[in-house]
């Protein structure tokens, strides 16, 4: 078989899985046989096989300047997800790519970042968060704002407990719905952005996460001062092929698996059927 | 190579001397008015006279429905090929109209674009040798010629017949088109000056007969401006069943989905199948989330990418060649004709 093909996956062996949240989890692979596993962008993306069931595309969680492994950080929520939740240690699964463009991180440089995540929004903006640690003196100051259903549902629990500990960034986590053990605030991420004072020309903003959180973060951070071409996300879509032939994640004239997933927001309101 | 003709008596002759090197397709009558294009064999008479076959050529590079690789034992996957890339022989499809030679050639460049190349599809057409049949008069829903593409062509064929009674003049544009004559020599003979009259007097003459409409420049201004209320989207929208007719019959749609087929114990075949932007599902997310779950928005979309300036600037034309199919086959009226047709009338 042409070792070209564009749809044939490398294969990939389960070496660790860590429990996330009830239903999420991250998957380090074992990517031995991936030519690119240190050779992707933050903000890029692969295709994921799970054999029988199907593929359904995955951003790249970890920064490419760390691990061993290709992680990804998998909610269960179709059939892909529900079948690869059954999956352990030694199991086999397929990858493809490296596929999209990448978060803008040369322009980052000599700025200040804000990054606002939301859930599941988190393993995408880590991947840069990591790369930005790893070369912290290239950029300014570093902000985390973090929000998530309740303290269970929080992604990253170790990570995100070394991030507050760090000189290297400010974090602040927030969640909708607190408990007994949780100390820190309860909201809306939003209301972390409101009143805050950021130097808005200075600053370039990340966010992720569910859609709804989505439209009030951006409202938010243009509210604040930042340019809406410093404003940047990532568009999902449904998406098969990953490689701009499917035609699943068109929108307008753009293939969000090529021409995306990441756009600023300047961008997005360009797009003609604009998210 | 100066134009040849061939005797419509001795094209089987032809056939059969390319069919050492390439599988040989051409134009067959299946029953009813219904020509397909079949493999070539002696006994089966070639049709001349058809106006188009049910479904496109497409599906000859671009398979309804073809496997990409097997899958055995998948929690620990064991993968092997699908089809073999030149195990078969390459293709020599004689016939082909130039509305669907235009598609074709606007599959090779959407399957050779944005950074990746499917090499399967795009070693298929490359390989094939192309033999147009120009058009003699149009059928009742033919608009290429609105679409710049037909009813006979300047390029993009290996060689171009046309019908001039009980002769072929062959128009040759390229070195395989040249082999393929050189390997069937003593079939052709140079035109004459009269045969390139007879040529030229037909051309013009079904340049002629071709009705010329304006609503394809209107359409695409309209739709690439969003210049159509929602109202009139949603209006039409009600008529659309939802079939994905005119995705299939359409020389160039190219969308697809993959499934995993189960092919056996424990084993799967990953497919490609066709797929239609107008079903419901085209878009729908894992989480249920559709951001073109209302057919109004499905049906703009289909108008969308195959009409906006905001895609022919990447494809260099348009998206449609005016083949006629999906007037034929849309059961709402919502093909490219009528429709773009509505929103001259109706839009302005």
């Amino acid at each position: 078989m042409s070792a070209r093909s564009l749809y044939l996956p490398h294969l990939a062996e389960i070496a660790r899985v860590e429990e996330e949240t009830p239903d999420t989890r991250t998957y380090f692979l074992e990517a031995n046989g991936v030519e690119w596993r240190r050779a992707y962008h933050p903000g890029q993306f692969v295709e994921l096989s799970v054999f029988g069931v199907g593929e359904a595309p995955f951003c790249l969680a970890q920064s490419p300047t760390r691990s061993d492994f290709i992680e990804l950080t998998v909610r269960r929520t179709g059939a892909v997800t529900n079948r690869l939740h059954t999956y352990r240690a030694g199991d086999v699964v397929g990858l493809r790519g490296p596929f999209g463009n990448a978060f803008p991180f040369e322009r980052a440089r000599g700025r200040n970042l804000l990054f606002v995540g939301g859930g599941i929004g988190l393993p995408p903006l880590r991947s840069l968060i990591n790369y930005v640690l790893d070369h912290r003196t290239d950029y300014r100051d570093v902000t985390v704002l973090y929000g998530a259903r309740t303290p269970a549902d929080r992604v990253y629990k170790n990570e995100l407990a070394e991030w507050s500990r760090s000189p290297a960034l400010t974090l602040v986590e927030t969640v909708d719905r607190g408990d007994d053990t949780w100390t820190g605030h309860v909201g809306v991420v939003t209301r972390l952005l409101k009143g805050m004072t950021v130097d808005a020309a200075a600053t370039l903003a990340f966010t992720c996460g569910p859609p709804v959180m989505l439209t009030f973060v951006v409202a938010e951070l243009i509210a604040l001062g930042i340019a809406p071409s410093n404003v940047v996300t990532t568009l999902e879509r449904y998406m098969k092929c990953g490689v701009g032939k499917c035609g699943h994640c068109c929108v307008g004239h753009h293939y969000i698996c090529v021409d995306g997933p990441v756009y600023n927001y300047d961008q997005i309101r360009r797009l003609p059927e604009a998210p | 190579m100066r134009p040849m003709t061939i005797l419509e008596s001795v094209l089987p002759s032809f056939l059969a001397a390319l069919a050492g090197d390439y599988r040989v397709v051409a134009p067959q009558r299946v029953g009813g008015a219904d020509v397909v294009y079949a493999d070539w064999t002696d006994d089966v008479p070639v049709d001349l006279d058809f106006v188009n076959t049910v479904v496109p050529p497409k599906m000859l590079f671009f398979p309804a429905r073809e496997t990409l690789f097997h899958i055995e034992d998948p929690r620990h996957a064991t993968l092997s090929a699908g089809q073999e890339a030149g195990a078969t022989k390459p293709l020599a499809i004689f016939g082909l109209r130039s509305c669907d030679a235009t598609g074709l050639a606007f599959l090779e460049k959407f399957f050779a674009g944005r950074g990746f190349e499917d090499d399967t599809i795009l070693a298929r057409i490359r390989s094939a040798l192309t033999m147009t049949l120009a058009c003699r008069e149009p059928g009742a829903d033919c608009f290429c010629v609105c679409c710049e593409a037909g009813p006979w062509l300047t390029a993009g064929f290996d060689i171009q017949f046309s019908d001039l009674g009980d002769r072929l003049l062959a128009d040759v544009r390229t070195e395989k088109g040249e082999a393929a004559i050189a390997a069937a020599s003593s079939l052709f003979t140079l035109a004459t000056p009269e045969d390139l009259d007879a040529w030229s007097r037909q051309l013009t003459k079904v340049d002629a007969t071709f009705e010329r409409r304006s609503f394809m420049a209107a359409g695409t201004r309209r739709i690439s401006l969003g210049r159509i209320p929602q109202e009139k989207w949603e209006h039409w929208a009600e008529d659309c069943r939802g079939c994905g007719g005119c995705c299939f019959v359409c020389p160039t749609c190219s969308c697809f989905t993959v499934t995993d087929r189960p092919s056996g114990d424990d084993a799967f075949d990953r497919e490609r199948q066709w797929d239609a932007c107008l079903y419901e599902g085209f878009t729908r997310e894992a989480s249920g989330h559709n951001p073109r779950a209302a057919k109004a928005e499905r049906l703009k979309r289909r108008f969308f990418h195959k009409m906006s300036y905001q895609y022919i600037d990447v494809m260099g034309r348009h998206g449609c060649v005016g083949c006629g199919r999906c007037v034929a086959t849309c059961m709402g009226g919502l093909d490219i004709s009528t429709l773009l047709t509505r929103i001259h009338d109706e839009c302005p």
